[in-house]
């Protein structure tokens, strides 16, 4: 939860937020993946400035003290395509709801962001993509894993999709406060400057 | 620059509270408190020091959720003028003016 005259101000004035909507469906998919599916979307942008989409996403991830996971890969390797998969597994794809922000960077032929890739700790290597990079609020690297990880016990070749969850969960940012206290506390500063108080109930998503 | 001038307008009204209604402990049970039924999200209230509702986000046609067109900022500014106490008509007149520079952009 944050707290903060500025949050609103943000939003207020910097973005134009979409109107209220219920949460997204959650899409049901296998939790091991051993097939690409036939017609892949581009996921990682071929044109866009990375770096710029990492700063937007920190700045974003701030606003709600949530976590972001870089997702560095391409769109014409085989295990980036089959890992879109493991994104959509009800275990993985809720944690982009709630705890997290995701930014796809398109690494070409380990030609692309690199240098980019380095200063957040990343040697790309080949047959080592998609890589995860997980952020905290404020831009530091928490955690690193290679799809490498996401192996299957029972078949190497697949993706376990529980094996992302459980990262994610992992390196997830804590719980906000319960809401009691932070409520009460708002209540009384409002009593002491003469205030009222503006509730503003969100989500990350 | 707008939010320069925009702050300090909501700062002499309110204390601001963003709760996160999916994982704050108790969040839903705060929103369920002042709403007969979900709203959606987001959803906004404006209570007075001892946590009694003046007024809320849910206008004629519902909730406005984040105001972007005009029938919300109408409703949004009559929450800003049911709840005001310290801001002047022209305060108003320069928040919803934000809102709408903000939704153009």
């Amino acid at each position: 939860m944050t707290l903060s005259l500025l949050t609103l101000m943000l939003a207020m004035t910097g973005q134009a937020a979409p109107p209220a909507q219920p949460p997204p469906p959650q899409s049901v998919a296998p939790a091991i993946i051993q097939k690409a599916p036939p017609a892949p979307r581009k996921v990682y942008n071929e044109t866009a400035d990375a770096k710029a989409q990492i700063e937007a996403a920190v700045a974003s991830a701030a606003e709600d003290d949530i976590r972001i996971l870089i997702n560095w890969g391409a769109n014409d390797d085989e295990a980036c395509t089959r890992y879109q998969q493991v994104q959509r597994a009800p275990e993985v794809s809720s944690k982009f709801r709630d705890d997290y922000k995701l930014v796809s960077v398109d690494v070409g032929h380990l030609d692309k962001n690199v240098d980019l890739a380095k200063s957040y700790g990343v040697t790309l290597a080949a047959g080592a993509l998609p890589h995860f990079t997980i952020l905290d609020a404020r831009g530091k690297v928490l955690a690193q894993m290679s799809a490498k990880a996401l192996a299957s016990d029972a078949d190497a070749a697949a993706f376990d999709a529980k094996k992302m969850g459980a990262f994610l969960t992992t390196h997830q940012a804590p719980a906000p406060p319960p809401v009691g206290p932070v409520f009460d506390a708002a209540l009384a500063r409002a009593a002491r400057e003469g205030k009222q108080v503006f509730v503003w109930f969100a989500a990350p998503w | 620059m707008a939010t320069k001038d925009v702050a300090p307008l909501l700062a002499k009204e309110f204390v601001i509270l963003k709760l996160d209604f999916d994982r704050a402990p108790g969040a839903a049970d705060l929103a369920k408190r002042y709403q007969p039924k979900d709203q959606g999200l987001p959803w906004m209230v404006i209570v007075t020091p001892d946590g009694k509702a003046i007024v809320d986000s849910t206008g004629p046609e519902g909730n406005t959720g984040f105001p972007a067109k005009a029938s919300e900022y109408a409703h949004f500014k009559t929450m800003l003028e049911k709840a005001k106490r310290h801001l002047a008509d022209a305060d108003i007149a320069a928040l919803i003016s934000s809102l709408e520079a903000a939704s153009k952009k």
